[in-house]
């Protein structure tokens, strides 16, 4: 530590020594004895010195190793820091993509949504028309009816052929008879589902029998009349009432002409007909066959 | 030729004998320690620059003080006086400039540590 000094020391140390021991002077063995002391001091401060220094190169040292593994470590934590970012930033961007591709389908339902609206407004335009087509051919056949003098009744319109339509006494269509009865078959050729029921009447003049006869012929010239204008005979049923249900008094030659009648029943639009109540004056009916 | 060599002898002897008479002379009062004296002077000079008058003023001004009484006793032409507190003088400097750097680095490890 001290090779130097302490070598100098030590030859100091001899020249005293060798000094004293040939008797020299006293002044001069103190002398080499002082300086033989003080080199001896001198290797002491100076081993120190070194001692020291090399404390502070190990302690150097030492702070630098630290320092350099906190600094491989702060490197690590870097990468592994850079590392979580790259990790975090995909993430990021397949969130990104996702949130993408919802906003796409969103569009797409938007789109379909749309035509949806289109197609319902479209359905709702046609459903209009089909409404208004509805609606017209209902004023249609309100029109129809009325030129046909029907009257609303609680089994359905009624359409009343009467006797001035006959010859007196007979079962044979007068001309404006056969052109009410054109009307009829046209409006059943217009609506298919209906159905009629053709009723004769008379005036309570004569036999019952005769009566019920001539009303039976009378309802069926009218259906023959029909099965000729092609009405499917199917959809034609009559009865002949005779004298019953009278719609004026018997007494007078008015009454009897407006009780001389046949009427034609028009059915709902599924062919049903409401059954007729017995009148009071009802005597019986007669069903032909 | 003979007398011509003779007298060289004489010569010659008489050169040999002032050479030893003046050999003794300079045995006799030691040489003037200027080389010692310098060297005084520039150990006092480094342990000044050490910082000896900080951290080990009683040697430094030990050294200070004996080489001014080297420089007066080489003035009274007492050389081996002069050589002697000259010699001195050095190893003081040189043990406070010792001490100095000693103490200096005992410090550094401390502010290390």
């Amino acid at each position: 530590m001290a090779g130097l000094e302490l070598g100098q020391a030590d030859e100091a140390l001899r020249r005293a020594e060798a000094a004293w021991r040939d008797h020299d002077d006293a002044r001069v063995v103190d002398h080499l004895a002082y300086l033989a002391q003080q080199r001896a001091a001198i290797a002491v401060d100076t081993a120190r010195q070194r001692a020291a220094e090399a404390a502070v190169q190990t302690a150097n040292a030492e702070r630098n190793r630290i320092l350099l593994i906190s600094r491989t470590r702060e490197a690590e934590r870097a990468q592994r820091e850079a590392a979580l970012a790259q990790v975090q930033s995909a993430d990021a961007q397949r969130r990104a993509e996702e949130l993408r591709v919802q906003a796409e389908n969103a569009q797409q339902q938007a789109v379909a949504a749309r035509q949806d609206v289109t197609a319902a407004q479209a359905q709702a335009a046609a459903s209009q028309l089909q409404t208004q087509d509805a609606e017209a051919r209902a004023r249609l056949l309100a029109a129809e009816l009325r030129e046909l003098q029907a009257q609303p009744t609680d089994r359905g319109m009624v359409i009343t052929l009467s006797d001035v339509l006959f010859d007196t006494g007979r079962a044979e269509l007068k001309p404006g008879g056969v052109h009410v009865v054109q009307k009829v078959a046209d409006f059943l050729t217009e609506y298919p589902q209906r159905t009629v029921a053709i009723e004769g009447f008379t005036d309570s003049v004569g036999s019952d029998l005769a009566n019920r006869e001539l009303s039976e012929r009378r309802a069926a010239a009218v259906r023959y009349a029909l099965i000729d204008m092609h009405v499917d005979p199917s959809r034609i049923t009559i009865v002949a009432y005779g004298k019953a249900y009278p719609v004026a008094s018997n007494e007078t030659t008015a009454g009897r002409q407006q009780n001389r009648r046949v009427e034609v029943v028009i059915s709902d639009e599924n062919g049903v007909i409401g059954r007729r109540r017995p009148g009071p004056e009802t005597i019986g009916t007669y069903q032909p066959h | 030729m003979l007398i011509h060599s003779r007298l060289y002898r004489t010569r010659a002897t008489a050169y040999r004998v002032a050479l030893f008479a003046l050999g003794l002379a300079a045995c006799a009062t030691s040489p003037a320690p200027t080389e010692q004296v310098a060297v005084a002077r520039a150990a006092i000079a480094d342990a000044t620059a050490a910082g000896g008058g900080e951290y080990s003023p009683a040697q430094l001004r030990n050294a200070q003080d004996k080489l001014a009484r080297a420089q007066r006793a080489m003035a009274d032409q007492d050389n081996a006086r002069a050589r002697a507190l000259a010699e001195e003088a050095e190893v003081d400097a040189r043990l406070a400039a010792a001490r100095a750097r000693s103490v200096k680095a005992q410090r550094a490890v401390a502010e290390v540590d």
